[in-house]
């Protein structure tokens, strides 16, 4: 896969891409627990799709940001198909940009008084 | 269970590499979802998943196809940067294909299929006269009109209902003198139109206005110019409005600019002004061409009508008909006989459809352009064969990556749709090279269709429908040079090929058959190619050397224009016997004469006969065409006389009416008998009737056309005819080089009057070169064509062998190595390549022989299935393919045999 030294290069982050980073970032997920855990966190706000799950995956495994495991977390899981991935470093690099990127936006929109600084 | 797969067929519209790698993991995702809610949210929530999955079918998966496509795309830009030369070649001969295609389709398509360019709704035009024709005839004629006269186009104009206008048009173009205020003559193409030629064709001017029906009432010394005369000779300023243009007698007035693009009702022609018909007299004065005297009518006009809507053809054509036939009883009541009057009756309009307007060119390249257009279909089909051949070459090279990935688990599908990517790529490259190669071409070939008919014009555009022939080609092109190689080359097994890696020693006839059936295409393909080019060729050295009867060099063709002189017949008459004088006082003339039709100045003069001793079989046998000559006209010409004398000085008026005859007549109408002496009587009507008595046979010549058989005609002398308004032409043959005669001839004209327009002034070879200029055209780009065909299939024979040579060189350094000699190597090879030489061959004389059907009316002296041409060209078809064969042949003859089973 091509992995681009500059995780800025990716940015900004597509939402669902960040998603699934954020989803990523305590343990191995299969697609069904990403999808899980998003809702969960977003209190069922961001519902992802099938399509939109595994067309995010196909990209982010092109571009470096997570990785396919050989074989599932739990071998003795009954169900061959699951399919599990993992954040690799150049991803948690890419999710550490973006929240540089968010962070200084958001730094700006309170110095400008747009919204009320803390 | 069913909506699992519903899904699952959801899932197709996936790229099928996502789907193979994702659809499992999506369709339990899926599952679960709406197993959860079914099992919290109830059915609007099971709705919502059903939306959002439909969502992506029309989001995500498109994006998932661009995916692919970008990726293939990617690749293949890689394949092609990799091998350079190949693309080169690849692309380079494409856009020669596809250029040459879209060239002449749309020539084609412009000569003989385009409506009239910026006309309104031109589906609704028809028209009254023959649109192949152009000129004009004063006299009578039978049968169905060519021309109408212009009281004619009046009464049907003003009688003739299910029209919403009607306009006239004159047929012929011609070149005027024209002056502006007081500058310099200069010339400039003409055409007069009726009023009502703007408003029935729906033009409304650029600048100014144009015509209305009241130009058809009164003079009115008005002229529109075109767009691009407007642009060309006054940069497109508004103050050309209003200028005076001299034309002959007439002062026009600048009126309006018609607008961009708009070229009249005739197609390949580009008029710089239009000017009122009821101006005919002052433009081209000398004869009216306007009124008809009885019996004689000045048929010249094209008319058009516009059908109201709701009228068919067959409707109006009854109507125009019923019109015309009362005009026509009317007219020749009075005058004739009841016999007569008869056959002057026997006259009727056709209806055509008048969306394409008139066109001269259509007829005369309609065949040539429908050759063409074959031809270079044929051309691209064996350049596709060709690329095919490299592509399938080049696969079996890249034959270990493509077994790779097949044993990596990628898709046949989705292996062949890379492949097909890299030809649609390669093909798109050709396409766009040419677009720009058809610009050309286009070019190239209007300004050889120019030098058989010098009015022709014609701009390259850019239409939607020949940027859909072009689109279409490219495609076609792709999916036929891309689509064999890529099933080809992924069709065996990723395992065998792995494993024949290492073990080639035998040869692999199967994997070959695809390139040699396309090898036996190209050839099959090449030989019409070459077979026509060869038929049309020999047409061109047959026309060239053709035996015209006198010889063509060292002979002027002088005409001067004496419409003006020719109101008094008197003043006519002496001008052309002085202009005579003048012309055989100039040194280096050897004889000077004249004729009213020239020699092959289109134009064509009959009469009705009555022959002493001759007793006409049919009704079309009484007729002969004929010529009205000067003294010496035979001479002049070069045409021997075979019997008797020719036309002398003393056979002037007052003398006993004399002729000549061609040995065409006297065989047809004295048919062994001697005819000097006889009598032929010409006929005008039942009480005026001419008698001339025969004084000598002349030698058939060809005056008038290079093709067919001399036709029978008969000569007598114009001092003896009722006084003419023609403008002769002169002929004058010269001792030596006719450059300078032509210069005196000029200088003399001037001498007798400073005013005389001179018509044209040029030798007979110049004369004729148009006439053949079609057919050399014609027979420089089949032999071209066939080369190229040629070329291309001798690469592809070469290379087949090449390639199959090389994967065989195992087999053959055993059998060296067994004792095999070289020649019985070289021989075997050929022998094998012999099967697919005289299969090609086989299929190639069929088409040959419908080749030559498609061309045949182009041919001259030789027979369309003229067996020496197919030899020829059989045998060069041959000789090539042997030398494609011997040069890979002769290398594996002198294969070492160790060192090529080392390399195994």
């Amino acid at each position: 896969m091509i992995h681009d030294p500059k995780p800025e290069s990716l940015l900004p982050l597509p939402t669902a891409v960040f998603h699934i980073l954020i989803a990523l970032a305590d343990r191995d997920r299969h697609g069904y627990s990403i999808m899980q855990d998003v809702a969960a966190r977003t209190e069922g706000k961001v519902q992802l799709s099938a399509g939109t799950l595994y067309s995010s995956i196909r990209r982010m495994l092109e571009q470096g940001l997570i990785e396919e495991l050989a074989e599932g977390p739990d071998p003795s899981s009954t169900d061959e198909r699951r399919r599990y991935y993992r954040l690799t470093r150049f991803g948690k690099r890419a999710a550490a940009a973006e929240v540089a990127r968010l962070n200084a936006l958001l730094k700006q929109a309170r110095e400008t008084g747009l919204v009320p600084g803390a | 269970m069913r909506a699992k797969s519903v899904y699952r067929a959801l899932l197709y519209c996936y790229p099928a590499a996502f789907r193979h790698e994702y659809g499992n993991q999506m369709q339990v995702m899926f599952a679960e979802q709406l197993g959860e809610a079914r099992r919290t949210g109830g059915r609007l929530q099971q709705a919502a998943l059903w939306l959002g999955a439909s969502l992506d079918i029309f989001t995500i998966a498109p994006k998932e196809h661009w995916h692919v496509i970008l990726q293939d795309l990617r690749y293949a830009v890689r394949i092609m940067a990799a091998s350079p030369s190949f693309t080169a070649v690849a692309v380079l001969s494409l856009a020669l294909g596809i250029g040459a295609n879209t060239a002449i389709f749309s020539l084609w398509n412009g000569v003989l299929h385009s409506s009239l360019p910026g006309v309104y709704k031109p589906d609704q035009l028809v028209m009254l006269s023959n649109p192949d024709m152009a000129g004009g005839w004063h006299g009578n004629v039978t049968g169905e009109r060519d021309y109408l006269s212009y009281a004619e186009f009046e009464q049907l104009r003003d009688h003739a209902g299910g029209f919403s206008g009607m306009f006239a048009s004159q047929s012929s173009f011609s070149n005027w003198q024209v002056r502006f205020e007081d500058g310099a003559w200069e010339e400039a193409r003409g055409r007069m139109v009726s009023g009502g030629f703007f408003q029935v064709l729906g033009v409304s001017p650029a600048i100014g206005r144009v015509f209305t029906t009241a130009e058809d009432r009164v003079e009115t010394p008005y002229a529109v110019i075109s767009y691009n005369y407007w642009q060309r000779r006054f940069g497109g300023r508004r103050d050309v409005l209003g200028k005076a243009l001299t034309a002959r007698k007439a002062v026009l007035t600048i009126i309006g600019v018609a607008p961009s693009g708009f070229v009249g009702e005739t197609t390949g022609q580009q008029p710089d002004l239009w000017v009122p018909l009821r101006m005919q007299l002052s433009v081209m004065p000398g004869q009216d061409w306007l009124h008809d005297a009885p019996p004689a009518k000045a048929m010249w006009l094209h008319v058009f009508g516009r059908l109201k809507p709701g009228v068919t053809q067959v409707q109006a054509e009854a109507q125009v008909n019923a019109v015309f036939k009362a005009g026509l009883e009317s007219f020749y009541g009075a005058v004739a006989s009841p016999e007569s009057r008869r056959e002057f009756l026997d006259q009727r309009l056709r209806m055509r459809t008048g969306a394409g307007g008139a066109s001269h060119s259509r007829h005369e390249f309609s065949g040539s352009l429908t050759a063409l257009l074959t031809a270079v279909g044929v051309l691209l089909l064996i350049a596709c064969a060709n690329l095919a051949n490299l592509l399938l070459a080049r696969g079996a090279a890249r034959r270990p990556e493509i077994a790779l990935r097949l044993s990596l688990g990628a898709s046949r599908g989705r292996l062949i749709r890379q492949l097909v990517t890299e030809s649609l790529a390669l093909a798109v490259l050709g396409g766009v090279a040419g677009l720009a190669a058809a610009y050309f071409l286009h070019g190239a070939l209007v300004r050889m269709m120019a030098k058989s008919d010098p009015n022709f014009h014609m701009s390259f555009l850019l239409d939607p429908l020949v940027l859909a022939f072009a689109l279409a080609v490219t495609l076609a092109a792709a999916l036929l040079f891309g689509v064999l190689p890529a099933c080809q080359v992924t069709k065996h097994d990723a395992g065998a090929t792995l494993k024949e890696q290492g073990r080639s020693a035998t040869g692999s006839l199967g994997r070959m058959r695809s390139g040699r059936f396309l090898v036996s295409l190209q050839l099959a393909l090449s030989l019409p190619l070459l077979v026509g080019a060869g038929l049309l060729a020999r047409t061109v050295y047959n026309l060239q050397r053709a035996d015209l009867g006198f010889p063509t060099e060292r002979l002027l063709l002088v005409r001067v224009d004496l419409r003006e002189a020719a109101v008094d017949p008197a003043r006519r008459d002496s001008l052309v016997r002085e202009l005579l004088g003048q012309f055989q006082r100039i040194p280096g003339v050897r004889a000077a004469s004249y004729s009213h039709l020239g020699v092959f100045s289109g134009g064509e003069n009959g009469e009705t006969i009555q022959v002493e001793g001759y007793t006409p079989k049919a009704d079309n046998d009484r007729n002969s065409a004929m010529d009205v000559v000067g003294p010496g006209y035979f001479s002049t010409l070069g045409v021997p006389i075979v019997m008797g004398r020719e036309i002398l000085e003393s056979d002037r008026a007052g003398a006993p009416r004399t002729c000549v005859i061609n040995e065409a007549f006297a065989k047809r109408f004295f048919n062994g008998r001697n005819p000097i002496g006889m009598r032929i009587t010409a006929i005008e009507d039942s009480e005026k009737r001419t008698a001339y008595q025969v004084v000598g046979v002349a030698r058939n010549a060809r005056t008038q056309s290079m093709r067919g058989d001399v036709e029978p005609r008969y000569f007598v002398a114009e001092e003896q005819r009722p006084s003419s308004a023609n403008s002769p032409f002169f002929l004058i043959g010269t001792a030596a080089g006719t450059a300078p005669v032509l210069a005196a001839v000029r200088k003399s004209i001037q001498r007798v009057d400073a005013a005389l327009p001179i018509m044209s002034a040029r030798s007979i070879q110049e004369q004729i070169a148009p006439l053949t200029a079609q057919d050399r055209t014609t027979a420089q780009l089949a032999v071209v064509f066939g080369a190229v065909a040629l070329t291309l299939a001798a690469i592809g024979l070469y290379g087949v062998l090449s390639y199959g040579i090389a994967r065989r060189s195992g087999e053959i350094a055993i059998r060296i190595a067994l004792g095999a000699r070289p020649g019985r190597v070289i021989a075997m090879i050929l022998r094998e390549t012999s099967g697919l030489v005289i299969a090609g061959l086989a299929v190639g004389g069929g088409l040959a022989y419908a080749a030559s059907l498609l061309i045949n009316s182009r041919l001259y002296g030789v027979a369309p299935q003229d067996p020496l041409t197919l030899a020829l060209a059989t045998g060069l078809l041959v000789l090539v393919s042997l030398s494609a064969v011997y040069l890979p042949a002769r290398r594996a003859s002198r294969l070492e045999p160790m060192a090529a089973l080392r390399q195994e």
